[in-house]
This record gives structure tokens, C-alpha cells and sequence, in this order.
């Protein structure tokens, strides 16, 4: 074996010139064409003139538009066969919901593509390059491998490109990374990998400070920016537990309904019935087997549910994760801002010896010193500046500083430099003048020559500085970030205009400084954070933290929220390079022995976990808010993206919002999304059961010399008409208290169970059908009619007949009605009055009922006549025989419940 | 590992990038040598092709890789010549570009490398280069299996002349479903193609540390089941950052006319990172 091939990274600038087939003086003018030719151009597009009408037509792949165009073409032909019976309207009607249903499924699809729009924001249009010895301006598109990019402060970097020259250059890699500090790069050699290496600037970075220059490695899609955004748009969201239940629901109705119909298509053929007359029956069992009106209804109710969630500052972009949200087992949660308030607030001001807090006047004068090394501004909204210095000044205001008069005192302010780790400034205080050093403690340590005790001060010898860094240690256990002041009083003249470089002047002045004082900050927790976990514990859901931050600050605030136990347990924290080694295996196999907090993570990371998670069947809700979370915001099941701090990308990438960044949000969504699925598990029940009187009448028309007792259009007018309101008013029932008790559901827990499918159709369904039938062959029979003699569509009688049949159906939906609201209780309380859309239901019911028998323009419509008042009654008895039935069942189902449970 | 490397070199920029992959994989052989062999087409003038190779010369005497450069004539077209050039046999491998050839082909469909592969006179490795910084030396190895029968076995030779740069690989088994069923698909049934799918991945798992003994490579499975193999190699080499994609070639799923369609086309077209495609004979 030979040495060692090198990556790009690792090699010196003069090699990376031969190596990329370039110069110092950039390609020439054939070179960038031939290269054009092999690898494309700079850009994230890849040209596929076809996508869009693809996309379009897989809509009308599904199984439920499949049966709806279907369905629309055997109108269209039982048209033709028999013009009569206006069959054709009914096929637009079917083909206009399925044409509809498509438009709306592929305008949700073609939203993901503003995520890639907001990405292409990070990218320049124009940018710098030398060629051919010049430097030239030329569209980022045109870029390729070896060109040499120019990099200044304020540039948008456009490919992936190899440091070969640089100057003080810094770059914000946060698109990238999510790491907020500014990254500086050299044009060295580097040993590490190459997306953590610092001589490589990556497309979609910023320069914002310095200048160099740069030789591109990768263009477009083989930039990493390029991957993220290939990630973000093409991870398609798997489908919600919702609509993998719908689609099952869809495909069992659609199966028994076609199976049905072309089996009695077959049987009235092979008993010598026309074409016209099968293909029409055919179509009413189809027709009557669908529930036509479940699916807008679900719609509705996902609608209003989204406008609920909206008033607990969670904005759903996509209907569907309002229900996903309350089927989650897991959230996987940022700490900044979602856990915490996003705001640094100083909790601890220690002695760095003996670890004790400091009296209100030593802490006064610590702080004072500090302000001398922060830069504070007063703006509109109050102090601004970075975060860590606003709470030196707040800090210093609430213990009676005043702020004005000591700024005042600061003669000057060495800014916060990244390499260096600290800040610094010149204060006069208490009549002497200061060097004060802010920064962290490690930065401070060569420049020190003393730390400050309560026993007077001592010489910063091994022993002395490791009891300090033993106080720092238990700060940052406790979950602190740690900041050490030091000092020093100036001689006279000392730091005054000797230097008028501040580098070198503060270079000229680190030196025999003291080590005054510890100052831990936090990000508190937000208060109502401990309570949404329990709460989400209590409701089986686990909660994990995923977070870049050190993992003795993500342990503590853990604890504090409720995530972590109190007890100490490393099997429950992994830190990002420990996740890396890992398969997805091997880490399912950690999350299910109980690990929740994630620390010095990455946000790529995040996606690792998802994929774990989901190949343990769980329902997963991540929170997102910067641009690299765009993935895996995509690849969870429910992606929360941050309203207040979050990107446009990771916005256009979830498919909630949540308004004000709280974590107890997502907690009362779920509850919200929870009583959604309750209610459509609700409706559903309901609309099934009309389903039974629905098909009945078919199956005794199709085996006995008996009249049809409901014509499509009657079937129709249930599904589409009078069930609407009272499933809206079903899908608007307030939460249950237990709702939050309860596990969430499995994820093959389905929404047609048989359990539901039986109390549907073989219980209230048949109870519906066979009361509805009596009353019709009741008027039949009492009006002269006899076992098997046929009557003419318009026959009065048999008007008659049809017309009590649908009003007994309506009626006895308002029993079903109120004893849907609950599973155990009679649904006869108080709350009834509270739901004003079940009276609206009740009332259209009634209404409708009474307008089919006596309405002369319904009469019309639905070929329909009256019957005497005695009959009409005998049809309200159907509502207590149904709500009576009903109620007998919970009685009996609860009885047996608190047997077993005393048992 | 003793297979003799023959780089088809064309003198183009890709055949420069390619040729870092044959310089590397010579390295890592027990016989580390490449045999170049150009047949002079005349796409390029002979001076320009005498600096370019004089350079890859020079890079690999830098690895300590012997060269043989042969500067061939052409015989009724580049690939008879190469097929004439180059022995038949298990003990060659030779190693040439995927890039596109002219205006409405594919980057592999109607090359030479193409048919070269199909031909299965000799072991070919047909390479599209995109990032040329990587060198020919990627660190994280994506390798999509198809679930052969034979496991790895086909791919080791490749490997592992790549293998010893390699810091991750990851194995890839993708199931594939009829998108139609893909949607309806029953919980138990895709279950059941999931263990399915790891059973062979932990047979190949086997395979690989017996042959890679004590090795630091991180080794990483991954089991997916999808209607569109394609996309799900794609998103996998992005969510890996894999810096090269390795997949076998057969009969069946080489491009030939139709080549828009063809699944190793697309992957050659859309790749976020080196392409291999590789066959043994």
C-alpha cells in the first residue's frame, strides 16, 4: 500500500491549483465551457419539463378519485342508455368532486416548492471571479469547479469553494450549521473532514468580515447547501395517521360497495332485468355504499380544529397536522426559546475561590467592572446589544446601578473578538482606572496573575486556578453558561493613545490581571414548561431535547422541565458524537432504553433521530427553526417551526407554526388534535349508520318483487345534505377532561374498526333500515298495494311510500345524533345546549322531514308525497326506538366494564 | 486484488478527474500500477494530450503508482480499439468516465462505457465525476444494494481498492413496491419487507467484516421501502453526505436507447456526488 490519498481540504493552496486543473490567474474561456458541459450549471434546478403535469396526474391515481370517476362514467352511460332519469348531472356532480379533490391534493404538493425559494434567497445572483488574470463579474449560474472566486465582506458565497488566499476572513455558516458564532477561515492545510473543515467556504455561508480567495470544488447540487436543499425538496412528508386511515376507510368502502354492485349487476342480468335497470341499481348500491359527505365533512372539521388550534398560537399550514399532532408519541424539542425564554439572565455572581455568592455591593461592583467590557445601546424597545451584555446592564439596573452615569465612566470598549473569547474596556471606578477582561475562563487564564479571595488575593499558581475551575465546574453543572471577569488597575497614562490600534493595544494591556468573579447566566425556563410535560407524560407522550448546547446545561434544564428524573443517569443523555457512531439501529435500541436528551447535536442530526423513531412506529413532532432544520422538519411527521425566531425556510418547510415559540403550545395543540380525531371517529360512526337504511331497500329490490323504497337522488340528499351540519356539529364537540389521560393511539389503530363497523351497520344501521322499510310497506300495504305487483315512478302511492321512508331516516338520525356525542353517556346533558350545531342538526332534521312529505317543491325534487299525521308520528317514535336501543347498549357495555374492572 | 488497471483516458477534464480515482485505486492495490491507454480520435491535439498525460504521470509517481502510457491508434472506432487494448478477463479492470457524450444522450446511455459494461469482456468501473475536490478519494461510500443473492460479493473487489480511505459506509437496501400498493400496503406486509430487507443487509454485514477484519470503517445499514429506488438513493447520498455512490450494473438496468427513463441515467444526471458504476464479469 501507498501513502495516504488527500482530499481537497488537506492539501496546501499551490496543490489545490494543479490538483482542481486551475491557476492562480482563474480558467480560461474554453476550460469554463468544457467543465459547463460535464457538471451543469450552478444551480439547484434540475430541468424536468414534465414535473409538473406528472405531479397532476399521479392525483388521479388515488383509490378514492378512481371510484368517483368511475362512478361519473356508468352515469354518463346509464344517461345514454335511459335519457329520463337525469343521470348525467349526477355524473358531472361526481366528476367535479373528483377533478376538485385532485387540484386541491396537487396545490398542496406544489407549495413545497416556496421551501426552495426562500433557500435560493442565500444564494447570490452575481458574483466575483477572476479569469483569465481579470477579475470579472459574471451570474453565480456560470460557475464551475476550479474558478476562482473573490471573497469580501458582505458576499454571499456561491459554491463549495477551497480557501486558497485569506485575510482576517470570517464567515457565518449558520445557514449551514445553525452554530451562531461567526467561523474563521485560513488557507492552511486542514486534517478534519470536509464539512468541518475551516479552509472551506460553503455556498449559501456569508462573509462578514476579511476577504480572500477561493477555488471551487462544487457547484449546484453537489454544494452542501445544494444537498439541503435537494433534502428539503424531495423528503415528501409521509402521510398522516389520518389520512392512511381515510385511505384504508376509502379502499374497504370502495371494495365492499363495487364488489356489491357488480355482483347484483351480474344477478339482475342473469335474471333477465335491462342493461339500464342493472347499471342504475348498480350505481345506487355504489352509491349508497359511499359516504359521499365523510369526506368534506372531514375536511370541515380539520378546518375548525385548525381554527382552534389558532387561538392557542399554533398556525396549521396543513389540514392534515391538526390531527397528526394529537396521534404523536414523541416530541423532539429545541431548548433555546421553546423551552426557555430566549433571554440570558444572570443567576449566580460567585467568588471564584471559595464559590459563594457575592453581598448586593460586591455584586454591584463586579457588574460595574463588567459593563466595561459589554457594549450596550438604549433603543426603542429598551437595552439592545448581545444578549449576554444586556443582562450585565439589566442585571446592574435592578441592583441600583445607574446605568447612564456609569457608562459614562467607560473610557473604551475592545469588542467581543471570536478567536479570542473575550471583550474588554477602560473604566474609571472609584477614582482608579481599569483594565477589565470579559470572556471565557480558559481565554482568561494565560493573562492572569492573581484571583481575588475573600482572604485576601492570591497568586494564580496550579492549585489556586483548579479550586477556580472546580467553582466554574459546578456552575456549568447546574446548567450555567460561564463567564470570568478579571482585571486590572491601569498605571497612570497606562492604555491612554499609546496605541491607536485597539488589537494592539489591548494585546499591550492582557497582562498581571486578577481574576475578580464567576458570572453565571442562564436561559430560565419558561414557566409553564414543567406542567405541558408532565402533562405530556401523563398523555404518554415522551419529550426529547435536541440541542447543540453543552450537555451539562442540556441535563440541567432537562431536569428542571421534567424531561430527565432528578437521579443522575448517563444512559439517558447522548451527545452528537456519540449519535454519530451509531446506526439507526443501534439507536432505536438507545431510545427505547430510555435516552431523551441529545446534546452538542446538529441539526442534521435531528434527522437521524426522526428516522430512528419512525422505524420504532412512532408518530414524531420535531421543532425547527433554522435553515438546515428544513429536512428534518420535512421527514418528522408533524414539522413545528418557530413563528418568532425561525427562518422563512424552516417556516416553509413545517406544517405548523407556532406562534409564540412555547412549547406548552404544542402541548395544547395536541389536546386540540386529540378531541379532533375523537370527533371524527364520532361523525363517522354517525354517517355509517345511515349507510344501513341506505343499502337495504336495494338488496329487497334486487331478491323480491318489491318497489325500491330510495332512489339515488334520496340517497344523496342524506349523504350530502342533511348529515353535513350534524357531523360538523359532531366535529365541534368540546374536549374530553380524559382526553390527556389516555395513551396516544398506535399507529395501525384504524378508524374503521370492526367494533364500529358493527354498531354501524348491523345495529343502529339495521335498526334505521328496518323501521324505515316497515313505515314505507306499511303506507304500500294500507294503501292497496300487494307482494309483488310493480308500481310507475309517479305513482302517488308509492310517492307516498318513498316519502315516509327518507323522513323516518332523517328523524331517526337525530337519536343516532345525540347518542353519538358520547361513548357512555346518554348524550341527553346540559352541553347539548352549549353546542349550538347540533340544534342547527336537530332543526334541519326535522325541518327536512317534515318538507319531504309536505313540501310540494321538495316533494318535486325527491319524488316523494304526503302520508297521513299518524303515520309522520309513527316515524318520530324511530328517534326514542333508536336513542333508547342505543343507550340500553352503553348501559349494558358499562356494566360490563366495572365488572371487569372489579374483577 | 491483483487485477491489472487500465484507465481509459479521452484527454477531456473528466477523464483528468476520473484518472484520481484510478490513480488512488492502483494505490490501494497489492499490484499498484495503471496501464493508461488513449486512442487517438483526434478530439484533441496530441501535444495537449501529451502535457495531460505527462501530468497524470506525474501524479501517480507522486502516489507511487507505476504508469504505462499507450497512445493508440484508432481501428474502426474508440471502443473496438479499446476492446482490442485491453485483455480480456477477471485480472483487468478498467476504469473510464460517465459524462455526456453529445447533444441528447444520456451520461452513460450510447458511451463507450456503456458499452464497455455491457460488453463484459473485462471488469469496468465507469465514473461520473462532479466533485472534483473529493479527489478520488471519498471518504463516505454509499452503496445501494439490490439484494443479489450473492450479497456483497460482486462489489468487494471495487471496494476494496477504495476501501482504504473509506472513514463510513453505508449500505443501503432499498424494497421496492409498486406504487400503486405502496399506498394501500398493510402494516404487517411492510413489516415483514423490513425484516426481510435487514436479514440480507445483516448476511452482507457479515460478509463485510470477515472481510475487512479489523477495520475503522463505520459500518451503517439502512432498510427503506419505496416505490422510487431512485429518489431514495438521491436523498440517502444527501442525508449521508456521501461523497460516492457505488452501484452495480446489469443487463437489465443499463441504459441502452431509451435512456431518458432509465434508473442509473437518472441517478448519473441528479447525483449530489461521484457516481460509480461497476460490473464484474
Amino acid at each position: 500500500m501507498n501513502s495516504q490519498a488527500k482530499q481537497i481540504q488537506q492539501l496546501p493552496p499551490d496543490r489545490v491549483y494543479t490538483l482542481l486543473h486551475t491557476r492562480p490567474e482563474g480558467l480560461g474561456g474554453g476550460e469554463v465551457e468544457e467543465r459547463l458541459f460535464h457538471v451543469g450549471r450552478n444551480s439547484f434546478d434540475i430541468p424536468d419539463r414534465w414535473k409538473t403535469l406528472r405531479s397532476f396526474a399521479r392525483q388521479f391515481t388515488n383509490f378514492f378519485t378512481i371510484l368517483l370517476i368511475v362512478s361519473a362514467c356508468i352515469c354518463f352511460v346509464a344517461h345514454r342508455l335511459n335519457p329520463g332519469e337525469s343521470m348525467n348531472f349526477l355524473g358531472w356532480a361526481l366528476f367535479g368532486v373528483a377533478l376538485l379533490n385532485a387540484f386541491f391534493s396537487f396545490i398542496q404538493e406544489y407549495r413545497a416548492e416556496r421551501a426552495m425559494e426562500a433557500l435560493k434567497k442565500f444564494l447570490p445572483q452575481l458574483v466575483q471571479v477572476r479569469r483569465q488574470g481579470q477579475i470579472v463579474r459574471i451570474p453565480a449560474e456560470e460557475i464551475v469547479p476550479g474558478d476562482l472566486l473573490i471573497l469580501a465582506e458582505g458576499d454571499k458565497i456561491t459554491a463549495d469553494a477551497r480557501i486558497v488566499e485569506a485575510e482576517g476572513l470570517m464567515v457565518d455558516n449558520a445557514p449551514l450549521t445553525g452554530e451562531a458564532s461567526p467561523c474563521v477561515l485560513v488557507h492552511g492545510p486542514s486534517q478534519s473532514r470536509l464539512v468541518e473543515s475551516n479552509n472551506i467556504a460553503f455556498a449559501g455561508c456569508t462573509v462578514i468580515r476579511g476577504s480572500g480567495e477561493a477555488v471551487v470544488f462544487a457547484t449546484g447540487l453537489r454544494t452542501e447547501f445544494g444537498k439541503l436543499a435537494h433534502l428539503s425538496q424531495e423528503i415528501k412528508r409521509a402521510p398522516s395517521p389520518l389520512e392512511q386511515e381515510t385511505a384504508h376507510m376509502v379502499r374497504v368502502l370502495t371494495v365492499i360497495a363495487v364488489s356489491m354492485g357488480f355482483a347484483f349487476f351480474m344477478y339482475g342480468m342473469l335474471t333477465g332485468r335491462p342493461l339500464w335497470v342493472n347499471l342504475v341499481f348498480m350505481m345506487g348500491i355504489i352509491v349508497a355504499n359511499v359516504p359521499e359527505g365523510l369526506l368534506p365533512t372531514f375536511t370541515l372539521s380539520l378546518a375548525m380544529g385548525s381554527l382552534r388550534m389558532a387561538k392557542k398560537n399554533v398556525l396549521v399550514k396543513s389540514l392534515n397536522a391538526v390531527e397528526a399532532l394529537g396521534a404523536v408519541h414523541v416530541i423532539c424539542s429545541d431548548k433555546t426559546g421553546t423551552l426557555t425564554e430566549n433571554r440570558l439572565t444572570i443567576t449566580e455572581l460567585l467568588s471564584p475561590l471559595q464559590g459563594t455568592s457575592y453581598a448586593d455591593r460586591e455584586q454591584l461592583d463586579l457588574l460595574t467592572l463588567a459593563l466595561a467590557a459589554s457594549e450596550v445601546r438604549n433603543s426603542e424597545q429598551g437595552l439592545s446589544g448581545d444578549p449576554l451584555d444586556v443582562a450585565v446592564a439589566e442585571r446592574l439596573t435592578a441592583l441600583g446601578g445607574d446605568l447612564l452615569m456609569l457608562r459614562e465612566q467607560i473610557e473604551r470598549y475592545f469588542t467581543f473578538d471570536v478567536e479570542k473569547r473575550r471583550s474588554a474596556g477602560i473604566m474609571t471606578f472609584a477614582g482608579k482606572r481599569f483594565f477589565v477582561v470579559k470572556g471565557a475562563f480558559e481565554a482568561l487564564v494565560p493573562m492572569m496573575t492573581g484571583v481575588r479571595s475573600r482572604a485576601g488575593d492570591e497568586a494564580a499558581n496550579r492549585e489556586v486556578l483548579e479550586r477556580a475551575d472546580e467553582v466554574l465546574r459546578g456552575m456549568a453543572g447546574q446548567g450555567l453558561r460561564v463567564i470570568a471577569l478579571a482585571c486590572r488597575e491601569l498605571r497612570e497614562g497606562e492604555g491612554e493613545g499609546e496605541e491607536k490600534d485597539s488589537a494592539s493595544l489591548q494585546d499591550v494591556l492582557e497582562k498581571e490581571l486578577l481574576l475578580a468573579g464567576f458570572i453565571g447566566i442562564e436561559d430560565p425556563l419558561r414557566q409553564e414548561v414543567p406542567t405541558a410535560v408532565a402533562k405530556c407524560h401523563t398523555a404518554g407522550i415522551e419529550v426529547l431535547l435536541i440541542t447543540g448546547d453543552h450537555p451539562d446545561t442540556a441535563q440541567a434544564i432537562a431536569r428542571k422541565a421534567g424531561i430527565l428524573p432528578q437521579e443522575d443517569d448517563p444512559a439517558l443523555l447522548m451527545t452528537g458524537s456519540e449519535l454519530e457512531r451509531l446506526t439507526e439501529a443501534q439507536l432505536s435500541e438507545r431510545l427505547s432504553q430510555g435516552t431523551r436528551v441529545f446534546a452538542r447535536t446538529t441539526p442534521e442530526q435531528k434527522m437521524k433521530i426522526v428516522a430512528a423513531l419512525k422505524a420504532m412506529e412512532k408518530v414524531v413532532a420535531m421543532t425547527g427553526d433554522g435553515v438546515n432544520d428544513a429536512p428534518a422538519l420535512k421527514a418528522a411527521d408533524v414539522g413545528i417551526a418557530m413563528g418568532r425566531q425561525g427562518t422563512d425556510v424552516a417556516r416553509e418547510s413545517a406544517q405548523i407554526i407556532l406562534l409564540d415559540d412555547n412549547f406548552a403550545s404544542i402541548v395544547a395543540g395536541i389536546e386540540e388534535g386529540r378531541t379532533v380525531f375523537e370527533n371524527i371517529k364520532k361523525f363517522t360512526n354517525y354517517v355509517l349508520v345511515s349507510n344501513g337504511p341506505e343499502i337495504l331497500p336495494y338488496l329487497l329490490y334486487i331478491l323480491l318483487p318489491v318497489p325500491l323504497a330510495l332512489n339515488v337522488i334520496q340517497i344523496l340528499s342524506i349523504d350530502l345534505g342533511t348529515d353535513i351540519i350534524p357531523s360538523m356539529a359532531l366535529g365541534q364537540e368540546p374536549p374530553d377532561p380524559e382526553t390527556m389521560n389516555k395513551p396516544p393511539r398506535l399507529r395501525d389503530q384504524g378508524l374503521l374498526t370492526p367494533p364500529l363497523i358493527i354498531h354501524s351497520y348491523l345495529f343502529l344501521g339495521l335498526l334505521e333500515g328496518l323501521w324505515s322499510l316497515g313505515l314505507f310497506f306499511y303506507v304500500l300495504t294500507s294503501g292497496g298495494w300487494h307482494f309483488g305487483e310493480e308500481l310507475a315512478t309517479a305513482d302517488p302511492l308509492y310517492r307516498s311510500a318513498m316519502g315516509i321512508a327518507l323522513s323516518t331516516i332523517l328523524l331517526m338520525q337525530i337519536g343516532n345524533l345525540v347518542g353519538r356525542r358520547f361513548a357512555r353517556r346518554s348524550g341527553l346533558d346540559r352541553t347539548i345546549f352549549k353546542n349550538r350545531l347540533i340544534l342547527l342538526g336537530i332543526a334541519v332534521q326535522v325541518v327536512f322531514s317534515w318538507a319531504t312529505l309536505y313540501y310540494p317543491p321538495m316533494q318535486k325534487i325527491l319524488n316523494t308525497g304526503p302520508v297521513p299525521l299518524s303515520i309522520y308520528f309513527l316515524a318520530w317514535f324511530g328517534i326514542i326506538l333508536i336513542f333508547g336501543s342505543d343507550y340500553l347498549r352503553k348501559r349494558y357495555l358499562l356494566a360490563r366494564e366495572r365488572r371487569a374492572i372489579a374483577d | 486484488m491483483t487485477s491489472t488497471l487500465y484507465l481509459a483516458y479521452d484527454g477531456s477534464i473528466n477523464a483528468d478527474w476520473v484518472a484520481r480515482y484510478a490513480i488512488n485505486m492502483a494505490a490501494n492495490s497489492q499490484d499498484p500500477r495503471i496501464i493508461l491507454i488513449h486512442i487517438l480520435d483526434h478530439t484533441y491535439s496530441p501535444d495537449k494530450i501529451a502535457r495531460k498525460i505527462e501530468a497524470v504521470e506525474g501524479e501517480c509517481a507522486m502516489r507511487g503508482v507505476g504508469t504505462t502510457s499507450r497512445i493508440l491508434p484508432l481501428r474502426k472506432n474508440v471502443f473496438q480499439s479499446l476492446l482490442q487494448a485491453i485483455p480480456a478477463g477477471e485480472d483487468s479492470l478498467c476504469v473510464c468516465g460517465a459524462r455526456v457524450s453529445s447533444r441528447d444522450k444520456g451520461f452513460l446511455a450510447g458511451t463507450i462505457s456503456e458499452k464497455l459494461l455491457r460488453r463484459k469482456q473485462f471488469k469496468v468501473m465507469a465514473i461520473r465525476v462532479v466533485k472534483p475536490g473529493i479527489l478520488g478519494a471519498p471518504k463516505d461510500l454509499l452503496f445501494p444494494l439490490s439484494g443479489h443473492p450473492r450479497g456483497f460479493q460482486a462489489a468487494m473487489s471495487f471496494f476494496l481498492l477504495l476501501a482504504p480511505e473509506v472513514e463510513r459506509l453505508h449500505l443501503l437496501r432499498i424494497m421496492k413496491v409498486s406504487s400503486l400498493w405502496f399506498q394501500y400496503m398493510p402494516v404487517a406486509t411492510a413489516r415483514g419487507l423490513q425484516t426481510k430487507g435487514f436479514t440480507y443487509m445483516n448476511e452482507v454485514l457479515k460478509e463485510l467484516r470477515q472481510q475487512l477484519g479489523e477495520s475503522d470503517i463505520h459500518l451503517d445499514t439502512k432498510v427503506i421501502l419505496s416505490d422510487d429506488w431512485v429518489k431514495e438513493i438521491l436523498i440517502h447520498a444527501s442525508k449521508t453526505h456521501a461523497q460516492m455512490i457505488l452501484m452495480g450494473a446489469s443487463d437489465r438496468n443499463l441504459p441502452s436507447r431509451y435512456f431518458y427513463g432509465n434508473k442509473i441515467e437518472q441517478i448519473l444526471r441528479r447525483s449530489p456526488c461521484d457516481v460509480g458504476i461497476y460490473r464484474k464479469i
